[in-house]
């Protein structure tokens, strides 16, 4: 057996890893993808700003919960705090959200955001044990660990006078950890389905909409009783789940644009349907399926004013 | 050259642990010698709605008066939420003894309506019940159809 064309195969692996995680290249995907994440999560936590004391305070009630993990000595980190002290740090919180979103400081910001998103996680989210907090956790670690301020932010503004003028190439890492993540999401979400004994009818989706969840437009719907439509439905839902992670990374035959088309329906008809609007931010995140050099190609193309290169235009 | 190696080593954590949350995710069993609190977060983002109920259910809290009058409190007072968020919340999961819980939170409410003018003598928690409505998510709240479980009764000392 000849084994000798295993050291050339192994070192082409290598070199097609290290490019399609870590290679440097444009700024903007990151760019953009830190506007949406931090305008969401700006909001998303903003809104809760009338009940912070209520939320986070020994002005509510309020039962942390210590991880596992956690060792004893730094316990103390998930005391609940005076009303004064809570506001403080959710105020902190909001501004590094800020900070991020405009992009100014953003690898300090994301960071101080992710540990207080954690901070807060363990002091009262925990109750609710979502995916989607845990996304939003992560995808401040990734910006923690990205440049994604190096375009359409402050600190571009400030280091080449203007905020669409850009000057060096980024690492595409953060965005393959999105793209990754996202890709496992729907996944797992969707293979799970597949035999979990509650979605085998379309009675998951029926129950669902004339439960906690459901909407007046879902009650509007239901109203007409029960159909073998739901179980269509279900099936689609799975089978668009199932299909969409591996659509995402499809170039040929535009496939991956019905993928993108798809999860647009199926997160619109869910927030239609049920309050579960958390996850309508994967919608403007599935720019990072798209190559970083395709997305400035394409900007460049048809708004070059809002890709200045640095010492070139 | 260490950034690199970190890097390499980050993702490759990364697409293990996610991996291990996805073994979990189809098979329902965990990798061996990969602790749980490693990958929760990781199987977390990748979990759905496990299952349905055919009923709506809600954790009521009332206060009973001296000459034993029930009053209904709303819960958005002391926890700000959604229904459905609310509903998930006040399960405590987090937690293996809930009764303890449900008992500091109605002597909490207890305290907090009593110095807001009310005069109950106890606050008490429970879980209701009912058949779930095409209609409304109330519809089919009625005095037949409701069942109750008392998870917790605080008393004024």
């Amino acid at each position: 057996m000849n084994i000798r064309p295993i050291a050339p195969r192994l070192k082409a692996f290598a070199v097609a890893w290290n490019n399609w995680w870590t290679r440097e290249s444009y700024p903007h995907v990151m760019g953009i993808v830190r506007i949406v994440a931090g305008g969401w999560l700006l909001f998303y936590w903003a809104i809760r700003l009338p009940n912070v004391t209520n939320m986070y305070s020994t002005a509510g009630i309020v039962f942390p919960k210590i991880p596992t993990f956690m060792p004893e000595q730094f316990t103390w980190i998930l005391n609940v705090q005076e009303p004064h002290i809570a506001l403080l740090i959710f105020g902190i919180h909001v501004l590094a959200l800020f900070a991020v979103t405009v992009g100014i400081f953003t690898r300090s910001s994301a960071l101080i955001a992710c540990l207080i998103s954690w901070y807060f996680y363990y002091l009262s989210h925990h109750h609710f044990h979502t995916s989607y907090d845990r996304l939003y956790m992560f995808s401040l670690l990734f910006l923690a660990l990205s440049n994604a301020g190096e375009v359409y932010s402050l600190q571009s503004w400030a280091k080449y006078g203007s905020p669409f003028r850009w000057g060096k190439m980024v690492s595409i890492f953060p965005q393959r950890l999105f793209g990754f993540q996202l890709t496992m999401t729907y996944l797992g979400v969707g293979f799970q389905k597949l035999w979990l004994p509650g979605w085998q009818g379309g009675e998951m989706l029926y129950y669902s909409m004339i439960g906690v969840w459901g909407t007046p437009i879902a009650f509007k719907i239901t109203s007409y009783g029960w159909s073998p439509l739901y179980h269509v439905a279900v099936n689609m839902i799975k089978m668009f789940e199932v299909l969409i992670p591996f659509s995402f990374w499809i170039k040929k035959d535009k496939i991956r644009w019905f993928g993108m088309g798809s999860g647009l329906i199926f997160h619109v008809l869910v927030d239609m349907l049920l309050y579960i609007w958390w996850f309508a931010v994967l919608i403007p995140a599935y720019i990072v399926f798209f190559d970083p050099e395709e997305v400035y190609g394409f900007i460049k193309r048809h708004k070059p004013e809002l890709a200045l290169e640095q010492g070139k235009n | 050259m260490l950034i690199r190696l970190l890097r390499q080593a980050f993702i490759l954590v990364y697409i293990f642990l996610t991996i291990c949350a996805l073994v979990y995710t189809l098979s329902k069993k965990q990798v061996p010698h990969v602790k749980w609190p490693f990958v929760t977060h990781f199987y977390a983002m990748m979990a759905p709605f496990q299952n349905y109920t055919t009923d709506n259910a809600e954790m009521m809290i009332y206060g009973q008066d001296a000459s034993g009058h029930w009053t209904k409190i709303d819960y958005q007072t002391y926890f700000p939420f959604g229904r459905g968020e609310y509903a998930i919340r006040i399960r405590m999961t987090s937690f293996g003894d809930k009764k303890s819980k449900y008992t500091e939170i109605a002597r909490r409410i207890l305290e907090a309506e009593n110095a807001n003018g009310a005069q109950f003598t106890s606050v008490r928690m429970q879980w209701e019940k009912w058949p779930k409505s095409q209609y409304d998510f109330y519809g089919n709240y009625t005095a037949e159809q409701v069942t109750k479980n008392v998870m917790a009764e605080y008393f004024t000392q």
